[in-house]
């Protein structure tokens, strides 16, 4: 024995750390309650999946804010109908004082600010609805697989000993 | 006849040692990864000898440092402390357990040496406590 640590050159021998599935559970899913009638598709769409699959989620409570994320990607999605329809940038007819076209400029197109404003709405709703991997860590919803293991090997090398004070 | 090569200790002490790395080699990967690389790190001489044998894959040598182990009389504290509870240690509290054991039937007399020793050891442990308490007083 006399050394400590593994062998030299053995541990290639060990088998590659996260070979096997990871052991985060899929998210749990139920049925949600029928979308209101007057949304779109988009709308419809988001509003059963964000209510089927919502960590924690009580349709009753949450349900007007869910309905307020599917109305704004209901918004989003005709914004960017026109976004795509003009594309960035819009010819503007450059009008003198006495009325007459003089020429064309290029300005920018409406739609894209309109679209900046309506993400960060639904960035806040998401984070609120703890829809993104991050919002949900916050809420302590899910554990990254390597805090998992951490706290597995922490389990598995605390159980070494018996308990002294038995 | 070395230590190593009695004729029914080794065969028990192989057998022990196997178990012992099958059992760390049936847990998941990062599990067995680590638990290899903390006992290989270990102070104690035997839990050590299985790190670098989980490691390396040699069971004949975790067999040779538990014969030895138990020889010299460092099986017994080391059970008396190991959990047994849960796996993998269940495993290995019992493959160390059964190593002593035909260690002392092929040796005999020996487990009896081995606790006067520690009987010995507890006395003076004992009256060094009992002196310590006077110097303070």
């Amino acid at each position: 024995m006399g050394s400590r640590g593994p062998q030299r050159g053995a541990m290639h021998r060990l088998p590659v750390v996260g070979r096997r599935s990871s052991p985060l559970q899929p998210a749990e899913v139920h049925k949600p309650p029928p979308a209101p009638k007057d949304l779109g598709p988009t709308g419809r769409k988001a509003w059963r999946v964000v209510l089927a699959s919502m960590p924690l989620s009580i349709p009753t409570l949450d349900g007007l804010t869910v309905r307020r994320f599917c109305d704004v990607l209901e918004e989003r999605d005709e914004v960017m109908a026109a976004w795509k329809e003009h594309g960035p940038l819009l010819s503007e007819p450059i009008v003198t004082p006495r009325g007459d076209i003089a020429g064309e400029r290029l300005v920018a197109n409406p739609a894209a600010a309109m679209l900046r404003g309506l993400d960060k709405e639904l960035d806040a709703l998401s984070d609120r609805l703890a829809l993104t991997p991050a919002a949900r860590a916050r809420l302590g919803l899910t554990m990254t697989s390597a805090e998992r293991q951490a706290a597995e090997v922490d389990r598995l090398l605390g159980a070494k000993w018996k308990d002294e004070d038995e | 006849m070395t230590l190593n090569e009695h004729p029914i200790v080794r065969p028990i002490a192989e057998r022990a040692a196997e178990s012992i790395l099958a059992a760390i080699d049936h847990l998941p990967a990062h599990l067995m990864f680590a638990l290899a690389w903390n006992l290989a790190e270990d102070d104690e001489p035997t839990l050590a000898a299985i790190g670098e044998a989980a490691a390396g894959g040699k069971s004949s040598r975790l067999a040779e440092a538990m014969i030895f182990a138990a020889f010299i009389g460092e099986s017994t504290p080391l059970l008396e402390r190991l959990a047994d509870d849960t796996e993998p240690w269940r495993t290995i509290h019992k493959g160390i357990s059964e190593v002593r054991s035909a260690v002392y039937d092929a040796w005999p007399g020996l487990q009896q040496r081995h606790e006067r020793r520690r009987e010995s050891r507890e006395r003076w442990k004992r009256r060094d406590a009992i002196g310590s308490e006077d110097d303070d007083a």
